[in-house]
């Protein structure tokens, strides 16, 4: 880092953010896909299941489908290099934090780390050494009272407030507003990881927010619980960040997202402190105002403690897998399972570009009976059933319950999948599949040291326009990119991942190779752009649980109407009428800088 | 000036489809082999469906079935009966097509199309292009529509270019052809009610059938978006119906893409040219029969001249409708009870106009059509002139330089001369002619059988010889519809400005006869009116356009005022029509007696060609349009005050003419 403004600090805690986690990329620094010298791709570190294996399928299949050339690479700027610009000044702002012993620092890496999420654009940047506005400084408050002193002195010193909880946004919700001139702070929930209490009763816990989702299950699993939560992300994510973006866990069928687990929630807002008088599981006292809470993307305050639905730890936690003949098949199957109602904790589907993804990316077998046997599998499905494996799809699943109920719920699909041409694939493909989840993250990472740029996105829809979208998303995406000039094959891939009563859950991937490219960022933005327009005329959503942030505002007006977004606007007017919170997600505040109007 | 209208077919933008042909004979072009590239859905790997797939396909859709229970309630039956009645339906509708059926009809047909034409011209690097789309995205052909050869040539082109040969919207006439019908069905067309609008069964399996095809990009589609053959040689207001169901799909998302191509067919003589003035004349429509084409077995062997088949320019159709139609207006309404609102409505209305614009600006025109305008400006002044071969030059030479100079290419294949030559062996039947050097020609009268509606044989016999004609020269009056307007206002207000003319644009009473796209009359207007000024035939003085070219003005004027006097003379009759009446056919021939009258009489200007039912009926859908006639529950009335109103108001722009030296 290049750098030179006066360092000051107070307190600084050693956090994990700071110490093991990449500064420029997807997760842990020990774990990432790498070439290992014989030319195969590996996995580095001891964390997951793949650490230290090698995938020998991956490399061809890497370089086909994306005509990329391994060799050549785009290495990331190394950190020592990168310009940091000096703080905007406020002493007054430092006085106050000194003098109320808050914990902060201005240390340039503190600020770095905090100013970005996940976004294509915000890890370009990184690893080019394009760093943007940065916050100004960092606090860490250790309590709810320290939270209402520190927006109490934002709100009398001229400062912004943007707080982070994982730091896994992927809607741009982190960047500061270039146009800010105020004292930007980063808060930095990191030090409010406890679990305050659990209640056996009532089967539920409180928390507070700043709590990692591995470390609370972790916990609850320890005293024979599950909170049911599980985005990808939960490694680093946290309660709070879950509540303010309406995030949605893998097992939402057994457990519900957040909306359904949140009993109750503690939000310091510049007004004061929301919170309501009773932890019932339901109440009808007007419009809910946890539902304002919920989804409001740190535009509005903070969320400091959460009470949630507990479970007992299931006594079976079962994987299992479908081959479909094709995505239609897939969805159709979906469908039915959604009408019978008989969805276990989650139920994933992937489209012919997926599987042929994963399947390349299986790690080398040194057992002769296991090779056989996928050999000879893929020869029953390819020849028996004759599925083409240009079309072919799958579909995974986990059931967790009782033994007989598990039991139950697998005959059950595996009878629905039967009429829908499926064939039940079994318990290692579908643990595999999961296992994939994890690991697809850090692949965008090798995707990018060689020019490819990519990215996930999602959305929900009605259950009668979910084929349609999928086929023209991903034909859309296909067609933009040769239109920007984008001269190589093109990852354009789905998912179904959540099903619903009356719709389902889309993830899109998108990855093409940027080389030879003027813009790559530019191509890149005009497909997403394309491809969110695209989502939003096939009937599919702004987004199911992703969240707004500034990437996808320009849809929020087409979703909300013009009355639902001044609605908005009052809402913020009247709990933030300073804009302290200003990170200028969901919507522009008329009279700030950001604004077009 | 860059070419507005008209194509001229050279090589190699146009190649000759029969020169191929003719090389190795029909028999080795119908045997060789062929490598049709196979359409397939979006994200879907290629794959040819059976005719059992997609009659399965249409049956077993949620519209139909919904239809069906729908139905069964409705009519009190079993769901079973309905269902029966369905697929009835379908049968009777779906085409039979197989590649087997086309080989052994084609040679018949190709033969006997080499036989009828000189040459078939076709541009042939868009159909090139055209076949490297249709794999990817439902190609939809929209063809002018003027004979029944248009769909016939139009499939033997797809073949010899390795397009997959369209399934084509014919009409339900066409299948009780006896020989013909099964013809066509074999070769891919199906069969389409002229009326189902509240038959909800028939229209279910009816737009399931036309959607499945474009969905699952079996083979491209064919419709006539003028919805029947124009039987006057120039567009006819097109219908909305259909092309509405076609581009359901891409509205609701079923498709990603569909490729609009519409197709410009003209013919040097067109096959039904009498049989069409007979019609016209109010003589009852020759029931569609096979001896009825096969009397036209003649035909064969006369000399028909050449038929020209330009491709337009494709149209994605995501990308026509990107900006004005947001597909995200619909996705609120679940897919089973897809409803197009008015604003869709009215986007897709503007774009079958378009099509029909896109249409004539690619039409070939020709020679014979300027040779046609010319004599029968003629018969204005003498209804029984002859013409002299020298005169006829001269005169069709004028007219192309003045077309030339308003953009429009003429299609002069070697020199005037010859072509002129060429066109009257081709039409020598209309005339009688001299044999000396410089000819004299003199149109003859065409038998016919009876008197009509109090006319006599006499007048409806020499009124069959300028129908035809006129059919022709309406083959170039889309060169110069809006620009004989726009002289015809300038003349007749004089002093009026830009403003004020624009207001009373004439266009939006002739929109049936010149068809053009609603909404746009103002953008038409300044278009025309930055022509006649790019052009030097008119001018601006103190911002009110002014007559520069006079000789030019009054040429165009000349070619629009018949159809003005025509008008006016029905707006005339409809003032001696009863009160109330039950439909418009009922009041036609009226309209026709009351034109005859003023033929015999001499007290106005008179083409015989006024007799046509087409511009009569158009003419009346104007009232009809200008509320100077209304729909009531039993039928029709006319307000006559409004009539006055509308009469005296085209009078002006006819009375105004009163010095001109001709009789119009």
């Amino acid at each position: 880092m290049t750098t030179s403004y006066p360092i000051l600090e107070q307190d600084v805690p050693q956090s994990y953010r700071d110490k093991i986690l990449k500064w420029n990329g997807w997760g842990y620094n020990d774990s990432m896909f790498t070439i290992d010298k014989a030319g195969h791709v590996t996995f580095t570190g001891d964390k997951y299941d793949i650490s230290g294996k090698t995938m020998p399928h991956f490399r061809p299949w890497f370089e086909s489908y994306l005509g990329i050339d391994l060799n050549h690479t785009t290495p990331a700027q190394k950190l020592s290099e990168v310009p940091i610009d000096a703080p905007v000044e406020n002493d007054d702002i430092i006085e106050y934090l000194t003098e109320k012993k808050i914990a902060f620092s201005n240390a340039p890496r503190m600020r770095l780390i905090r100013s970005h999420g996940h976004t294509v654009h915000e890890l370009m940047n990184l690893r080019e050494g394009k760093v943007p506005r940065l916050p100004d400084l960092v606090v860490w408050p250790k309590s709810e009272a320290e939270i209402t002193t520190i927006i109490e002195g934002a709100m009398s010193n001229s400062c912004v407030i943007i707080p982070i909880g994982g730091g896994t946004s992927v809607s741009n919700a982190l960047d500061c507003p270039d146009t800010e001139k105020r004292f930007v702070i980063s808060l930095d929930m990191a030090l409010m990881d406890k679990i305050l209490w659990i209640d056996r009763q009532n089967l539920t816990c409180r928390a507070q927010a700043g709590i990692v989702g591995q470390s609370l299950e972790r916990q609850l699993n320890d005293k024979g619980f599950t909170c049911g939560h599980e985005p990808d992300s939960i490694e680093f994510s946290t309660l709070g960040g879950w509540v303010s973006t309406r995030a949605s866990g893998m097992k939402k069928n057994k457990y519900g997202n957040i909306e359904d687990l949140v009993v109750h929630i503690n939000f310091v807002s510049p007004k004061g402190l929301i919170q309501r008088q009773c932890q019932v599981p339901r109440i009808s006292s007007g419009p809910d105002i946890q539902q304002i809470i919920m989804g409001s993307e740190g535009t509005l305050g903070v969320v400091s403690e959460v009470t949630l639905k507990v479970f007992p730890l299931p006594e079976v936690k079962k994987y299992g897998s479908f081959v479909f003949p094709d995505f239609e098949c897939g969805v159709n199957f979906f469908r039915e399972v959604a009408r019978q109602r008989i969805q276990p904790a989650s139920l994933r589907l992937m489209d012919n570009e997926q599987f042929v993804m994963g399947q390349a990316l299986k790690v080398a077998n040194n057992s002769y009976w296991d090779t056989f046997k996928s050999s000879l599998s893929k020869m029953y499905i390819t020849k028996w059933k004759g599925f083409k494996v240009d079309e072919i799809c799958a579909a995974t699943c986990v059931y967790e319950g009782s033994r007989a109920e598990v039991e139950e719920q697998e005959q059950r699909l595996n009878q629905v999948a039967e009429t829908f041409r499926g064939v039940v694939g079994g318990e290692e493909n579908g643990k595999y599949g999961y296992r994939l989840t994890f690991a697809i993250a850090y692949l965008r990472d090798l995707g990018m040291n060689h020019g490819v740029l990519g990215e996930s996105f999602e959305t929900s829809v009605p259950w009668d326009k979910v084929h349609t979208l999928c086929r023209n998303v991903k034909e859309l995406m296909r067609r933009e990119s040769k239109n920007q000039g984008v001269q190589t094959p093109v990852l354009a891939s789905c998912r179904v991942t959540q099903v619903y009563d009356a719709g389902a859950c889309v993830y899109f991937y998108y990855g093409f190779n940027s080389r030879g490219l003027e813009d790559g960022l530019k191509v890149y933005d005009r497909v997403e752009t394309a491809a969110r327009d695209e989502i939003i005329a096939c009937g599919g959503s702004i987004s199911h649980h992703h969240g707004v942030g500034k990437l996808r505002k320009p849809w929020m007006l087409t979703t909300n109407g013009a009355v639902g977004i001044a609605l908005l606007k009052a809402i913020k007017s009247e709990l933030d009428p300073a804009n302290v919170f200003a990170n200028a997600n969901l919507v522009d505040i008329i009279g700030s800088p950001h604004c077009k109007l | 000036m860059p070419c507005r209208n008209g194509r001229l077919v050279r090589y190699p933008e146009f190649e000759d489809f029969l020169a191929g042909v003719r090389k190795n004979g029909p028999l080795h072009w119908i045997c060789q082999r062929r490598n049709f590239p196979v359409g397939s859905r979006v994200g879907s790997s290629p794959s040819a469906r059976s005719l059992a797939d997609i009659k399965r396909s249409v049956l077993e859709s949620s519209r139909v079935k919904n239809v069906v229970a729908e139905e069964a309630i409705r009519r009190d039956w079993k769901e079973k009966l309905v269902f029966k009645e369905a697929e009835a339906i379908l049968e009777e509708m779906a085409h039979a097509y197989s590649i087997y059926n086309v080989r052994a009809l084609g040679f018949v047909v190709c033969a006997a199309m080499e036989k009828m034409f000189d040459s078939i011209m076709v541009n042939e690097q868009m159909l090139l292009k055209i076949r490297a789309m249709s794999p990817n995205d439902a190609v939809i052909f929209m063809p002018s529509h003027k004979t029944y050869m248009d769909f016939i040539i139009l499939s033997l082109i797809c073949f010899h270019y390795e397009i997959q040969l369209p399934a084509i919207a014919a009409g339900m006439d066409f299948m009780n052809m006896k020989f013909i019908g099964e013809l066509l069905r074999r070769s891919g067309a199906f069969f389409m009610r002229r009326s189902f609008g509240h038959d909800k069964l028939y229209w279910a399996v009816f737009t399931e059938y036309v959607q499945s095809h474009i969905v699952f990009n079996d083979r491209p589609v064919e419709f006539f978006v003028e919805g029947t053959r124009s039987r006057v040689g120039k567009s006819l207001h097109p219908k909305y119906g259909l092309l509405q169901i076609v581009l359901e799909p891409y509205l609701r998302g079923s498709t990603f893409d569909i490729t609009i191509v519409p197709v410009s067919m003209t013919y040097d003589k067109i096959l039904e040219e009498k049989l069409y003035a007979y019609e016209l004349l109010g003589f009852p429509k020759p029931k569609e029969s096979t001896s009825g084409l096969f009397k036209a077995r003649e035909i064969l062997n006369k000399k028909n001249g050449s038929c020209f088949l330009t491709f337009g320019e494709p149209i994605s159709v995501r990308k026509y409708f990107g900006v004005s139609l947001h597909r995200s207006a619909f996705v609120c309404q679940p897919d089973s009870q897809f409803v197009l609102d008015d604003q869709a409505k009215r986007e897709i209305k503007r774009f079958a106009h378009q099509v029909v614009e896109i249409q004539n600006k690619n039409a070939v025109i020709t020679v014979w059509s300027l040779a046609s305008m010319v004599m029968l400006q003629e018969l204005d002044l003498n209804d029984l002139t002859t013409f002299r071969y020298r005169w006829l030059h001269e005169k069709v030479h004028d007219l192309l330089k003045l077309l030339h100079l308003l953009g429009t290419t003429v299609n002069v294949q070697e020199n005037l001369d010859h072509d002129l030559r060429n066109y009257l062996t081709i039409h020598e039947d209309l005339f009688e002619r001299s044999s000396d050097e410089d000819f004299v020609l003199r149109l003859v009268d065409q038998p016919v059988e009876q008197d009509s509606a109090g006319i006599s044989k006499i007048i409806m016999g020499r009124a069959v010889s300028r129908l035809i004609l006129t059919t022709y020269s309406n083959g170039m009056i889309h060169a110069v519809d809006s620009e004989g307007i726009l002289c015809i206002l300038v003349r007749s207000m004089e002093s009026a400005s830009i403003d004020q003319l624009r207001k009373d644009w004439l266009h939006f009473l002739l929109k049936r006869e010149f068809v053009s796209t609603p909404g746009e009359l103002n953008k038409l207007f300044d278009e025309t009116l930055g022509i006649l000024l790019e052009a030097r035939i008119l001018d601006i003085f103190e911002e009110r356009p002014v007559i520069l070219a006079e000789n030019y003005s009054r040429k165009l004027e000349l070619m629009i005022l018949p159809y003005i006097f025509n008008f006016k003379m029905i707006f005339d009759a409809a003032k001696s029509l009863p009160a109330t009446f039950k439909s418009l056919n009922e009041v036609v021939p009226k309209v026709q007696e009351h034109i005859c009258n003023v033929y015999s009489t001499g007290s106005q200007p008179v083409r015989l060609s006024f007799l046509s039912t087409e511009p009569i009926k158009n003419a009346l859908l104007a009232l009809l349009d200008l509320q100077a006639i209304r729909r009531t529950e039993a039928g029709f009335e006319i307000d006559s005050g409004k009539l006055t109103q509308e009469q005296s108001r085209i009078g002006n722009y006819v009375n105004s003419r009163k010095n001109a030296n001709s009789k119009l």
